[in-house]
């Protein structure tokens, strides 16, 4: 007899939520597997931050669900998300500038009431270790988007919701940033947010495209290459 | 990294007045200048209200525009246990501070939904809502407010009614207050806390419950405003109901950013300055709210860090 | 009794309509330069008090107004010139720290000038009478503020939504970044704003002149009306003003001359006597705080 599959660990069912007119999430459907690294992507102003949002908890939608995990958590606070497991970074970086690097991780560290020395390990695993005492705001920008999956990463998520990783990063920080992804993505659930189709097909397990506040295709990376609807409303011409 | 003076100075600075302040009294009945303590205790008074106004706007960030209700209400809760017969210090004045932390608890569970300038103006509205509720009961004085039959009895043989001794009294409430919120500060709480004041969407999205920390803040300095109100009545003998107008509420923020907001010694610094300000000023003519009012606007477009922060320009002049 | 519910419901409504008038030159601050302005109530007091001092001379109230709204214009004109407008890109604190200052400066100013009694402006003789409307006699002059507050209302309403003026107001309201994209003068744009406001609020000190004291100081009691009101309206919507002002000036007025009246049905005489007074002068608040807490953001928040 076949085992049961197991309950996806973050489930999105009919999310909807509009803003003075606008519905700028449609009905979504999103299913993200345990361990997997699930891309989403999508044209400009497709609802992918606003997406993000409702995941972690910012906003809540006017209908449907989020469930985490098998358990509803769409009316539940950011911070009560966090606790269980749920952690985002964002796409305009949002690190505490005026504290040092290891100070930021600590703070997330303390949050789940950890000991401030566990920051070491985070800091070495996101090769900031050098960095420690350097004030967050001095880092240089790819120093600071690894500063941001840092603060997500030291709060010891199951599932980690990441806006834009690469976002304005020269080739050799890319590189950097889609290696430290996929070694985060051996031990943990990724949803990653991304533009930038190269490192999206090089990690992703599974990839959904958002387009106007749906999503119009989930599988494998080829299949979605490959679906006509998909190259029609976003990929455009490329081969 | 803190943007004031680096501790050890600082502390040795603070010992040297603490010191200054302890010999004040006897230095001043030695030079027949009595009068002077009861100035020097309504200063430290205002000190303590500053610091506690300190906590919740310089470490917290949180404008909160109607602090002296707390004190207003702290003051009439030691009146009205006085009047009714509870005339120990050891009971009336943790209940002033109990009575002011409840108030605050509604007060900040309702307005800290709200963010930047609507949090303002409804901390505003609240306190005046305290000031209109206190006036027209007329069972408590109205207009004319309470008078305070006697200061409150410590025992010991210690009696406040002498200046001196209740100086020393006040003295030591703003030394522990201080001691208190330096605690606070350098303690996880005090991380969080300006964590929160620093970027408060980060700390709710790494998990902190903010709305909880920022309450937890708002009460304790509304509860050391209690005992700043306690305090007060006990210096002036009346609770008025002009205590707790909004512009009280005022004065209490320009002592905070005079002195330097989320400095330790900030909002005690910047009492004294205002108050003595006012004396000097008091002096020359009628108008010297005029003054103070220039001085402020100085203040706001000159030395926005305050007095502390003048201080450490200063110190980072001389040493290079 | 109904003559009493009709006679406060009129009251209500006066006093409504002319927190309105310093209520929408407030949220229109608020919404447009994202500034808290308290001197706004100062603008108010030194209105009524150029209104006193023109009519005294002149025995012409009608003029007092004019005057008054004229002067109180340009000195808010000036005042924005001279200090607020370097306090557009500061934090909420330093403006509400500054603004308070202005207060206390504009305060022994007006003392210096005028001296520390309250002055008296007087009321038109023709309109120190009753009227009689729909069966009952109301004062005249109460009327009057009324029609005046009302016409006002309608001004600023046909001003903001039918004037290329009022277009950049609104669009200025809701996003300052993109107005100033698009092209829209800010700066004098905010000038005139501002000395909009502070017409609006002479006017209000000149006719309430007659009927409160006009003395230093009484800016400072109104002037949490008025953020009440726009508190409860919305920020940055004149619209939020008008209904959070008609709202807070009837149920303000109605409630002082209810309750005490209704408790007594419901309680002891002794308690009614002195909680009666009291609940009536918190209602406000209280009403405000239900409304918050059932939207945040006021009944109709200008802002995205």
């Amino acid at each position: 007899m076949a085992e049961r599959s197991p309950v996806p660990l973050l489930q999105l069912a009919g999310l909807a939520r509009h803003f003075g007119g606008v519905f700028a999430l449609n009905g979504v459907d999103l299913a993200v597997e345990r361990g997997e690294i699930h891309a989403l992507i999508g044209p400009n102003g497709a609802g992918k931050t606003t997406l993000i949002h409702h995941i972690s908890g910012a906003m809540r939608p006017d209908v449907g669900s989020v469930r985490f995990d098998g358990a509803d958590i769409t009316r539940l606070a950011m911070h009560t998300r966090v606790a269980r497991g749920l952690a985002r970074s964002y796409q305009i970086t949002n690190v505490f500038a005026r504290l040092t690097v290891f100070d930021n991780i600590a703070l997330a560290v303390e949050a789940r009431h950890g000991r401030r020395d566990e920051a070491q390990a985070v800091l070495e695993r996101i090769g900031l270790a050098g960095a420690a005492n350097v004030a967050a705001g001095a880092l240089s920008h790819g120093e600071q988007r690894q500063l941001e999956v840092g603060l997500a990463l030291a709060t010891a998520p199951r599932l980690l919701l990441l806006d834009e990783p690469l976002a304005g990063m020269g080739p050799e920080e890319s590189e950097r940033m889609i290696e430290l992804l996929d070694h985060l993505g051996r031990d943990m659930t990724l949803l990653l947010v991304e533009h930038d189709m190269d490192a999206v097909f090089r990690l992703a397990d599974r990839v959904s495209v958002l387009v106007a506040g749906k999503v119009i295709a989930t599988g494998l990376p080829d299949e979605v290459r490959a679906d006509p609807e998909v190259r029609r409303a976003y990929l455009g011409d490329v081969e | 990294m803190s943007f004031y003076v680096e501790s050890r100075r600082r502390r040795y600075a603070a010992a040297v007045v603490l010191a200054g302040l302890v010999a004040f009294p006897l230095l001043a009945q030695a030079l027949d200048q009595g009068f002077y303590v009861s100035l020097m205790s309504r200063v430290l008074i205002y000190a303590l209200a500053a610091t506690s106004l300190n906590l919740v706007l310089g470490f917290g960030g949180m404008v909160s525009f109607g602090h002296a209700a707390f004190v207003g209400l702290g003051a009439y809760t030691v009146v009205l246990l006085t009047s009714a017969g509870v005339v120990s210090a050891w009971v009336a004045w943790p209940a002033a501070v109990a009575v002011s932390a409840l108030a605050a608890l509604f007060v900040g569970a309702v307005s800290l939904r709200t963010r930047g300038v609507y949090f303002i103006m409804i901390t505003l509205a609240f306190a005046q809502m305290l000031y209109y509720l206190v006036v027209s009961l007329k069972t408590w004085g109205g207009d004319d407010g309470l008078p305070l039959a006697a200061r409150n009895v410590v025992g010991a043989g210690i009696d406040l009614k002498d200046d001196a001794n209740f100086y020393y009294a006040v003295l030591a409430c703003l030394v522990a207050a201080l001691l208190l919120v330096g605690r606070l500060i350098h303690s996880r709480f005090g991380r969080v806390i300006q964590g929160i004041r620093e970027n408060e969407t980060r700390m709710e999205a790494i998990g902190y419950p903010v709305f909880g920390y920022k309450l937890a803040c708002f009460v304790i300095g509304g509860a050391l405003a209690g005992l700043a109100g306690a305090l007060l009545v006990n210096q002036t003998g009346l609770a008025l109901p002009n205590q707790l107008f909004w512009t009280q509420s005022g004065m209490l923020l320009v002592m905070v950013v005079l002195g330097g907001v989320g400095s330790l010694y900030g909002g005690a610094l910047g009492a004294a300055a205002l108050l003595i300000l006012e004396e000097v000023l008091a002096g020359y003519t009628i108008h010297w709210q005029l003054g103070v009012g220039a001085v402020l606007l100085a203040v706001v477009f000159l030395a926005p860090h305050g007095l502390a922060g003048l201080a450490t320009v200063m110190a980072r002049r001389r040493h290079g | 009794m109904t003559q009493l519910i009709l006679e406060q419901a009129l009251n209500g409504l006066q006093f409504g309509l002319m927190l309105f008038l310093l209520a929408a030159g407030l949220t229109l601050v608020f919404g447009i330069m994202d500034m808290i302005n308290l001197a706004h109530g100062s603008l108010y007091m030194v209105g009524a008090y150029i209104a006193a001092s023109v009519a005294e001379q002149s025995g012409s109230f009608v003029l007092a107004v004019i005057v008054a709204i004229g002067a109180t214009a340009i000195i808010g004109a000036l005042l924005e010139l001279a200090v607020l407008r370097r306090l557009y890109r500061r934090d909420h604190l330093s403006q509400v720290l500054a603004t308070f200052a202005l207060i206390l400066i504009s305060n022994e100013a007006v003392r210096m000038v005028w001296g520390d009694q309250p002055v008296m402006l007087a009321m038109p003789e023709a309109l120190s009478g009753p009227v009689e409307i729909g069966g009952f006699m109301y004062p005249a002059y109460r009327l009057l503020i009324v029609v005046v507050g009302v016409a006002a209302a309608a001004a600023l309403y046909l001003l903001v939504a039918r004037t290329r003026l009022g277009m950049w107001v609104r669009a200025g309201a809701s996003n300052r970044e993109m107005a100033q994209a698009m092209g829209v003068d800010v700066q004098r744009l905010f000038t005139l704003v501002f000395a909009i406001g502070a017409a609006l609020c002479a006017l209000a000190g000149a006719l309430l002149g007659p009927l409160l004291a006009v003395q230093v100081g009484m800016g400072e009691s109104i002037l949490i009306l008025a953020f009440v009101v726009i508190v409860i309206g919305g920020i940055g919507s004149v619209r939020g003003a008008l209904v959070g002002s008609l709202i807070v000036g009837i149920a303000d007025t109605l409630g002082r001359a209810l309750l005490p009246t209704l408790l007594r049905e419901v309680v002891p005489l002794e308690i009614a006597a002195s909680l009666g007074p009291a609940l009536a002068s918190i209602l406000i608040y209280l009403l405000m705080a239900a409304i918050l807490f059932w939207r945040p953001e006021g009944l109709f928040p200008a802002r995205a």
